[in-house]
């Protein structure tokens, strides 16, 4: 194949992505409360996109065992699996419109519309606008959901098992579930990815032009030209595509999985601390009703209030008073306060306390 | 103050003699004789006899605390120990002190007369402190409460105590009006 004629494949795969992710899907996002949420899509995506999303995916297996919020693409097949109906305990292997999608390694990742990344398409309906990707999906066997769509769905994840066992789960179930032919018809796709790799690409420009297939940089603004992903402007959102190559190498090294993009149009504070818009964010009005509820708390501990009773009831004891009726020795508790007491209506209480067998005596008989 | 009873009490069998201290007879009496020998006598010459009883107590209690300067410098502690050891020793019962206000009350337990307690306990004072005091029992249920002040005062509190006010509420009327400083 040509060069030229390679890249009016690539034109054409372009295309289909775009008919498909330009078209309305309706979604479903089922609690566990039987909620429906449909949203259509909110427009055609900024850039291409064809390649499965499986740091997405991963973050809906991620959350969907933290109990966490879904954060989830609608539209994978591997995101479908891990959903199943609560109602009647099936699973629910509910494809997407972006399903069987080939990987297109020239694609290149770039923003998504938040609506779709909290969907999970459950009961996919024909689609106006989406027939470029009906015609790729015809004849293709879909497995369809066993639960209604305004059935609660369940989101399993790894609750158990670590962040690297969820990984491989999501891998063998793909393998597991996907229909046969529709397995065929995805590596009849990554048979046609390979076909793209820059082997038989003469030049370096080309080769650079055509990124990777798990890139996760944006396409620079000096690149080829003729291929359209790379004209796309960058992201003007701050989502930060996360590939699944980072996953991977952290999960299996141990460490903390890499979190899940934020939501579109949320603010994210940058490193700079100047860059930070300290007015409009909701952490920074968290930390100042703190602030204000330190001095209260501070000035009125909870053990101020005991202990100043005891105190006064001490006074009152002590004070001169003489002996109660029937009980015992008055002299149980004495404060030993100073005889120059400067306290307002509290002077110094007198004390008795001889020190001698004859003071006391004397005392008794001075009665 | 350690309390040494090493010889407090003699028994010498071939004289048929008990020896108290400094080589003191004494008598052991069952305490129901003396009860009916008091009751006989009368009330005065039963408190005769309890005063000079106790008399010869204050009086040991004065030497076993290094004589009446001592004494009168001693503490409320060491001189209601050594009057709790005569006492003990001569059979009258368990002695002890509390003090309500500036009221002095010496408690007796386990007393075989009653009506013996407090002039015996009057001529102790009396024989080791020196002064004129009077004592009048102001509670009779255990352990006994004998009050220690003046004449005047015990004649008011048996009048309280004869219109049924108690005792505590006896010594609440005892006490001054104003609060006096520090002794």
């Amino acid at each position: 194949m040509t060069q030229s004629g390679r890249i009016a494949h690539l034109e054409a795969l372009l295309d289909r992505i775009r008919a498909r992710a330009a078209a309305p899907r309706e979604l479903h996002v089922n609690g566990r409360a039987g909620g429906a949420a449909a949203e259509p899509a909110a427009g055609p995506p900024q850039a291409s996109h064809a390649e499965p999303t499986e740091p997405r995916d991963l973050a809906a297996i991620q959350a969907a065992a933290t109990g966490a919020p879904v954060h989830a693409p609608s539209s994978h097949e591997d995101a479908s699996m891990s959903i199943q109906a609560a109602a009647t305990g099936a699973p629910v292997h509910a494809p997407s419109s972006h399903e069987g999608a080939p990987p297109t390694p020239s694609a290149t990742r770039s923003q998504e519309p938040s609506r779709d990344e909290f969907a999970f398409d459950s009961a996919p309906p024909p689609a106006e606008g989406d027939a470029a990707a009906a015609a790729a999906d015809d004849g293709e066997p879909r497995l369809a959901p066993s639960a209604p769509a305004s059935a609660p769905v369940l989101i399993h994840g790894a609750h158990d098992a670590g962040e690297a066992d969820a990984v491989y789960d999501v891998r063998e179930s793909r393998a597991r579930l996907v229909p046969s032919s529709r397995a065929d018809a995805f590596f009849e796709h990554e048979d046609e990815a390979d076909e793209l790799e820059p082997a038989d690409l003469d030049g370096a420009d080309l080769e650079a032009a055509i990124p990777q297939r798990h890139d996760t940089l944006p396409p620079d603004a000096d690149a080829d030209a003729s291929v359209e992903p790379r004209s796309s402007p960058a992201p003007t959102s701050s989502r930060r595509p996360i590939a699944i190559e980072q996953q991977m190498s952290a999960l299996s090294s141990g460490g903390a999985p890499i979190p899940p993009p934020p939501e579109s149009g949320r603010q994210v504070a940058g490193d700079d601390p100047g860059d930070f818009d300290g007015e409009s964010t909701g952490v920074r009005h968290a930390s100042s009703f703190t602030r204000a509820a330190d001095p209260l708390e501070a000035s009125l501990p909870s053990s101020t209030l005991p202990g100043a009773l005891a105190d006064r009831a001490d006074f009152e004891q002590t004070a001169g008073v003489p002996p109660a009726a029937g009980g015992r020795a008055a002299d149980v508790v004495h404060p030993r306060l100073p005889a120059n007491a400067d306290v307002t209506g509290l002077s110094a209480a007198p004390r008795f306390a001889p020190a001698t067998f004859s003071e006391l005596l004397d005392a008794s008989l001075s009665l | 103050m350690p309390v040494d009873l090493t010889a407090k009490v003699r028994f010498d069998l071939p004289r048929g003699a008990v020896l108290a201290a400094e080589g003191e007879r004494a008598l052991l009496v069952s305490p129901d004789a003396l009860a009916h020998l008091i009751a006989a006598a009368g009330e005065e010459i039963g408190a005769i006899v309890a005063t000079q009883v106790g008399a010869s107590m204050g009086k040991r209690a004065i030497e076993r605390l290094g004589g009446p300067f001592a004494l009168h410098h001693a503490s409320v502690e060491d001189v209601v120990t050594a009057l709790a050891v005569e006492v003990a020793v001569a059979g009258f019962g368990a002695l002890a002190l509390e003090r309500w206000g500036r009221a002095m009350v010496l408690t007796v337990d386990h007393a075989p007369i009653e009506g013996f307690v407090a002039p015996m306990l009057q001529g102790a004072i009396e024989a080791a402190t020196g002064k004129t005091v009077r004592a009048v029992v102001i509670a009779t249920d255990r352990p006994m409460r004998v009050l220690v002040t003046n004449a005047k005062a015990v004649e008011r509190v048996r009048a309280w105590l004869a219109d049924g006010i108690t005792w505590g509420e006896a010594l609440v009327r005892l006490q001054p009006s104003e609060p006096r400083g520090g002794a």
